[in-house]
């Protein structure tokens, strides 16, 4: 019961985190994935202007006026949700290992979102925007980024949270996902009051 | 160390998931079909909840309202997380089957509800439809598939199990 309410608790504030800092976050990140983008530009072309819950695409060789294509940023970052509800599932979800562990997995987090939104970029580039922009990609380069954000969006922008939970925590929570515990290893008891 | 050859086993298994599912005789021979079965069961649930709807396909629709199964609904990705999770746990073959098996009917069954909910949701408030479909069930779907990994790995996995494996 404690567990499913200490979910419950994480889900509200993953939520509330997640929906209340959308544009603010979405501004932090499209700006990231430009600074990262134009390290590999030259000249540097690419601006992402973010617009409510997406982030549109400006480039300098494409003609005002043209369709700007858009990435919906907040369907890459929803998982900030489960991450919160993982953390919250310790037994000490307010201790300041745990905090800290969660502090630590936002910032690796937000470095994912930002490589994922210079995928889905890429893959655009690549794939959608046609012309000389997508002749400037091979075959193989294609298929990299429209398998990169294909995988993050369907295994792997869920499997991050996890694998943050599972390394950032030691074993013996009531939540435990890991296996079980090797054999003559101490473990934890829970002694109830 | 066991914790840590765990979290590399599962990390390797996702892309061999992801390829699976994204093979297009994989994705025209079974999970087409699947999310077909998906929008039947649904709509099947529907109807007992007392909402007639048409399925066609992977469409499930009413005179007002429509949803589409795609990939991303169709549970295949909490799938491939609960299979990996599974599979990376030192455990026993006919134990790790019944935990995918197992696990696999509950995710579906949870999936079904999912779909059927999102039906509803957006015939009576679409607003709420795009906050359920885009983040609360795909969250939802995932802490389901953790769930059943977690209840698994602790009461069916025994340590005497890890034993024998490892």
């Amino acid at each position: 019961m404690r567990l499913l309410l200490r979910g419950l608790v994480g889900f509200a504030l993953g939520f509330a985190l997640w929906a209340g800092l959308t544009e603010p976050y979405n501004r932090l990140v499209a700006a990231s994935a430009e600074g990262v983008m134009w390290l590999f530009e030259d000249p540097n072309r690419t601006e992402l202007r973010p617009d409510g819950r997406q982030v549109v695409i400006y480039r300098s060789d494409v003609p005002a006026g043209s369709k700007r294509p858009g990435v919906p940023l907040y369907d890459l970052t929803f998982n900030v949700i489960l991450l919160t509800v993982l953390f919250a599932l310790d037994r000490r979800p307010f201790s300041d290992r745990n905090v800290g562990m969660v502090l630590l997995s936002l910032l690796i987090l937000f470095s994912t979102h930002v490589l994922a939104l210079i995928a889905w970029v890429q893959d655009l580039y690549a794939s959608a925007f046609g012309g000389a922009i997508s002749e400037r990609y091979s075959d193989l380069e294609r298929s990299v980024w429209t398998n990169a954000i294909l995988f993050y969006r369907l295994v792997g922008q869920f499997a991050i949270p996890l694998i943050l939970r599972w390394s950032l925590t030691p074993e013996g929570g009531d939540a435990d996902p890991a296996p079980p515990v090797a054999p003559g290893a101490k473990t934890r008891t829970r002694r109830r009051t | 160390m066991e914790r840590k050859r765990f979290i590399i086993r599962f990390a390797a298994m996702l892309p061999v998931g992801f390829v699976l599912i994204v093979l297009p005789s994989v994705q025209t021979h079974v999970i087409q079909p699947f999310t077909q079965w998906l929008g039947a069961a649904s709509a099947v649930l529907l109807g007992i909840v007392g909402h007639e709807v048409s399925r066609v396909g992977t469409v499930i629709a009413s005179s007002t309202f429509a949803v589409d199964v795609r990939n991303g609904c169709n549970g295949v990705e909490a799938a491939v997380i609960l299979i990996a999770a599974i599979l990376a746990t030192p455990a026993r073959w006919k134990k790790k089957l019944i935990g995918v098996f197992g696990g696999l009917v509950v995710l579906q069954a949870v999936n079904v509800v999912r779909i059927s909910s999102l039906y509803l949701l957006g015939y009576y408030d679409r607003d709420l439809f795009e906050l359920f479909h885009s983040a609360v069930w795909q969250v939802l779907i995932i802490l389901v598939a953790f769930g059943i990994f977690v209840f698994w790995s602790v009461k069916i996995a025994s340590r005497r199990d890890f034993a024998a494996a490892s």
